[in-house]
């Protein structure tokens, strides 16, 4: 009986904790929240000198991201790195694959102030969701944002030169990715035009059974990367063309170079040349579809490479690049990723560290370390950097495109993108909408976007 | 009652059996079969014997993963369902002992609040606002008081169903011989509760552990992934390695299993008690 | 004597043993419930909420995707529901019976509702794919193979199917359970008269098993309008709005921190779960008076 009782009382001292445990840190919410701007006035963080030769003994830095492809190996690399020389410990917690999820997952955090000391952010347009100013560290200070390129620069910055991020992998280029050993077979060219690429695939389609296209549809960003990559010819159209839609001055229907991006993709299904089921091909299923030969192109960005080096890396140089192609032989080019970043969070309490940690990340050590986990896939935005010598002649093509000719997708300039994009495109890549009825489909999408975003204008 | 078993009941019953064959069995080997296959076997998603185990090479790709990262969700999944069941069971019990007992209008008003509550679906985000403003949004304690919460009204009507049944003479009786409220509940009421409290931690164990909605919602803390948030990170990130993924879904499956042969009868007793009285 | 008892009552139960539990319920639950019917007619960050009336109820209305997911969540709903309903007692009466092996066929029924909806979610997806198990089971027949959850035209029903193999066994278990506590008696006396097991059945198993049918009804309408995990691990909501459901929207809304927007659809799940579900639940208050 007794031991009934005091079981009893530590159940009821429990819930009282538990109780009493909330009300505290509530205390110390209500503390913080009016105040987030005092916190930001000391450079470093409130941590203590500590002595000896290894100074980050036992300090933990939390860091969140969500690339759960080969970029994850490179970052692994580089963590253990930094570990390794400076003793502390990086503890990465994994966001949903889903950029939009993983970003909903942050943005949630930041207002409510529990965001990890690092995180991956968008950079462009998508960054000011994060209302930077209140919630990320700005490092303009900062010696090694000097290494930056200016380019980079130029989609992490505020409006009063703050900086609010460095770049966390290469940049991604994309365009079509074919096999090579398919196109010398049937002797091939390389298409310049939409019309040459059709013809290709139907040659394909005639005398090989092979998918001349798999589509990876199963993955959000699989249904997109055809759609975006469109955007060089609508800058080649319109170079002001994200501005304006923004501001509501144009309609994305009136765009000739728009539609042609839905039209493409409404092509593949339409005249057969997809492979069977491209809703349940995920990413990497169409990374071993190509490298077999089993499929001939794929739309996709450089960071395939990084997952054909895991699944088959002897057959990493059978896989060749061109841009989309156009209308016309003439215009062509790429359309670029560029770097998402890494932020340090305004609450962290171990800024000191973490910018410990970036100054490690964009210096020629961090760099190498990165390469020895994966091979890049693309320009560091670090200047000076150079890609090593042992990337994939697919990767240094592709890079050869981004530096003539390229231009970063819309998305760095325009943060109106409503939550069925994705799903809208699948149903005009498998022939469930026309292209027209897609587009009415996005602009309505679009809109609710950017009433609930509250966009001047709309 | 007694009949004899006809031809007929025993066709019958042989198609029964084999319906679980195909339903059931073969679904379960099929995981288990490709969960010991390398990539290129395992894309074919044959029942095919594999020409390679690579049970134990998937387990431990797994397991070490991001550090470990199953192994740490598994920790925080095992808490959270610890803490919150704990928890549960003795607010709810002290909760509907109180509503049972005393009737006032504060009871009456509980009571509608807790039915409407085993109906309509918890508000979501505006439950991440108000965890925020106690300051414990993305913890594994908010995340236990809001499995408390949801999983309150089912567990009060049972206790309340089951209380109804024992007499209040009883009560009368320990105050006479001197015991207080919280002695008379904790020493006379609760341990006849145990039927109850036995249903409500094996069957609330299992909807806390299985939970995905809430953790989805709720997560984002490096320290509360929970196990099943990490099968769908999985999900994601193994798309084309259907031997890791099934690994996965063993692993992540074999406790309740495990749980369910040990227990299989209170298992049993409980979704009887939890449905006649819910 | 009624005072005496009430003062004898407060005496006896100290009311604040109902606090912490009926505390962590208002905080975490009621209150929350409340709040998000003003949010539902806000702009809202979390920080901040601007009030823009019943703008997002409108704009909730008028999106592609939810015309799709209210048509799917209530055939979801019904289908998953029906089959519970009536396969389930079927199946009961059949394990109530002389069935040898009833042990064993109660226990393989039960076991899927002991996994995780991921974990289902991430076996038949393999399973139904384009080339998986079942196509290649059919292919025996010279089947043709189906786009089980890739495809417009099967995708609901698979998912639907696969939530009955999940959860067909919590309904076997309760009605196991009530048909175990109608007394032998009754039974025997019936077969004196001369009834048959159909008329048995019909006449004694039925009309004893109305609150236990209504509680599977219930548990399952309610399981069937809410939830989208399983559905959303399986096809996030696709191909294009197939299988979205009224979760899952909310969901998707969530996740583009559309957070006003997404309160409102969940107020109106609120609305349609009340409105259907309360009718049918009033016999669980009913029964409570009872007790």
């Amino acid at each position: 009986m007794k031991g009934r009782r005091v079981f009893a009382l530590c159940m009821s001292a429990l819930l009282v904790g538990t109780m009493l445990a909330g009300c505290q840190k509530d205390g110390g919410t209500v503390q913080e929240e009016p105040t987030p701007a005092t916190e930001e006035g000391g450079d470093a963080g409130p941590e203590p000198a500590a002595e000896g030769d290894k100074p980050y003994e036992g300090q933990t830095l939390q860091l969140a991201h969500n690339f759960l492809d080969s970029t994850m190996d490179g970052f692994q690399a580089q963590f253990t790195a930094f570990e390794e020389k400076y003793g502390c410990k990086v503890e990465v917690e994994l966001l949903a694959e889903n950029a939009d999820e993983a970003e909903s997952v942050l943005l949630t955090r930041a207002a409510t102030g529990n965001l990890p000391d690092v995180f991956c952010a968008s950079s462009g347009a998508k960054l000011q969701e994060f209302a930077p100013a209140d919630n990320i560290y700005d490092i303009s200070g900062e010696a090694f944002v000097e290494r930056l390129t200016d380019e980079f620069i130029g989609i992490v910055d505020g409006d009063n030169g703050e900086v609010y991020g460095i770049p966390l992998r290469p940049s991604n280029v994309a365009g079509v990715f074919y096999n090579k050993k398919v196109y010398e077979e049937l002797s091939l060219e390389i298409p310049t035009t939409w019309e040459a690429f059709l013809s290709n695939c139907q040659v394909i389609k005639d005398s090989t059974d092979k998918d001349p296209v798999v589509g990876a549809y199963d993955g959000a960003a699989g249904r997109q990367i055809l759609f975006l990559s469109q955007y060089y010819y609508v800058v080649q159209e319109n170079p002001d063309f994200a501005q304006q839609y923004t501001n509501k001055e144009i309609a994305l229907s009136e765009s000739p170079a728009y539609m042609r991006g839905l039209e493409k993709l409404y092509d593949l299904n339409e005249k057969g040349y997809l492979n069977s089921d491209p809703l349940s091909t995920s990413f990497d299923d169409s990374a071993i579809m190509l490298t077999e030969g089993t499929a001939v192109h794929t739309f996709s960005r450089t960071n395939i490479v990084g997952t054909i080096e895991n699944v088959a890396p002897d057959k990493v140089e059978d896989i060749g690049f061109f841009p989309l192609p156009d209308e016309s032989s003439q215009v062509r080019g790429a359309a670029i990723w560029l770097p998402q970043c890494w932020c340090i969070s305004q609450s962290s309490e171990n800024k000191e560290l973490a910018l410990l940690l970036f100054d490690f990340l964009v210096s020629d050590e961090g760099i190498a370390a990165y390469c020895e986990g994966t091979n890049p896939t693309g320009a560091f935005a670090v200047k000076g950097s150079q890609l090593p010598d042992n990337v994939s002649t697919v990767v240094k093509d592709a890079q050869e495109w981004a530096n003539q000719a390229s231009t970063p997708v819309m998305e760095y300039y325009c943060d109106i993108k409503g939550s069925n994009l994705s799903t809208i495109l699948s149903m005009v890549g498998t022939g469930e909408l026309t292209p027209e009825k897609g587009v009415e489909e996005i602009e309505a999408d679009n809109a609710i976007d950017a009433q609930q975003k509250g966009i001047a204008g709309w | 009652m007694v009949r004899k078993r006809t031809w007929f009941g025993r066709v019958f019953e042989g198609i029964m059996l084999a319906s679980t064959v195909l339903g059931h069995w073969i679904v379960f080997y099929f995981i288990f079969i490709t969960a010991c296959k390398d990539q290129a076997e395992a894309a074919r998603l044959t029942l095919a014997w594999p020409s390679e185990w690579k049970l134990w090479e998937n387990i431990q790709y797994v397991m070490t993963f991001n550090n470990g990262l199953f192994v740490k969700s598994f920790w925080n999944s095992l808490r959270l369902t610890v803490c919150s069941i704990a928890i549960l069971v003795f607010t709810s019990a002290m909760t509907a002992f109180i509503l049972q007992r005393k009737r006032g209008w504060i009871s009456k008003i509980s009571d509608k609040l807790i039915i409407a509550g085993l109906i309509v679906p918890a508000s979501v985000i505006p439950t991440y606002w108000v965890l925020s403003l106690l300051g414990i949004a993305n913890t594994l304690t908010g995340l236990t008081l809001v499995e408390v919460a949801t999983l309150f009204p089912f567990a009060v009507m049972m206790y309340k169903g089951f209380i109804a049944t024992l007499p209040r003479e009883l009560d009368e009786a320990a105050v006479i011989d001197g015991c207080g409220s919280v002695r008379l509940f904790f020493r006379i009421i609760f341990p006849l509760l145990k039927p109850i409290t036995m249903a409500v931690i094996i069957l609330r164990s299992i909807v806390v552990y299985n939970d995905f909605q809430n953790p989805q919602y709720f997560m984002s803390g490096s320290d509360s992934q929970t196990v099943q948030l990490c099968v769908y990170l999985f999900k994601s990130s193994f798309t084309s390695h259907y031997g890791r993924l099934m690994a996965a879904v063993i692993i992540v499956s074999v406790p309740l299993l495990l749980l369910y042969i040990f227990l299989n009868k209170h298992i049993m007793e409980g979704m009887t008690i939890g449905a006649v009285k819910g | 004597m009624k005072g005496k008892k009430s003062t004898f009552d407060k005496r006896i139960y100290a009311g604040w043993l109902a606090a912490p539990g009926l505390l962590i319920y208002i905080l975490i639950f009621v209150i929350p419930t409340f709040a998000s019917f003003y949010f539902s007619m806000t702009r809202w960050n979390l920080k901040t909420a601007e009030f823009t009336g019943l703008t997002n109820f409108i704009t909730f209305f008028t999106m592609s995707n939810t015309r799709a997911a209210l048509i799917n969540t209530a055939i979801y709903a019904f289908f998953t529901c029906l089959v519970k309903v009536v396969l389930g007692l079927l199946l009961a009466q059949y394990l109530c019976g002389q069935v040898r092996s009833r042990g064993y066929l109660k226990t393989m029924y039960f076991l899927p509702t002991l996994l995780g909806n991921v974990a289902v979610a991430i076996a038949f997806e393999s399973i139904l794919s384009q080339g998986g198990l079942l196509n290649q089971f059919l292919a025996n027949f010279g089947v043709e193979p189906v786009k089980w959850i890739t495809g417009s035209r099967y995708a609901m029903l698979s998912c639907i199917l696969v939530d009955i193999w999940k959860g067909i066994g919590t309904a076997l278990v309760i009605y196991v359970a009530g048909i175990s506590a109608i007394p032998t008696t009754y039974f025997e006396a019936a077969a004196i008269d001369g009834s048959t097991p159909t008329q048995s059945f019909f006449k004694i198993t039925l009309p004893l098993m109305v609150p236990t049918i209504n509680t599977v009804l219930t548990l399952s309408l309610i399981g069937g309008l809410r939830t989208y995990e399983l559905v959303y691990a399986m096809t996030g909501g696709g191909p294009g709005y197939s299988t979205e459901l009224l979760g899952s929207v909310i969901y998707k809304l969530f996740s583009r921190g559309s957070y006003g927007l997404a309160t409102a659809g969940y107020v109106i799940m609120f609305v349609i779960v009340a409105v259907i579900v309360f009718p049918i639940n009033s016999f669980v208050a009913k029964r409570e008076a009872d007790l």
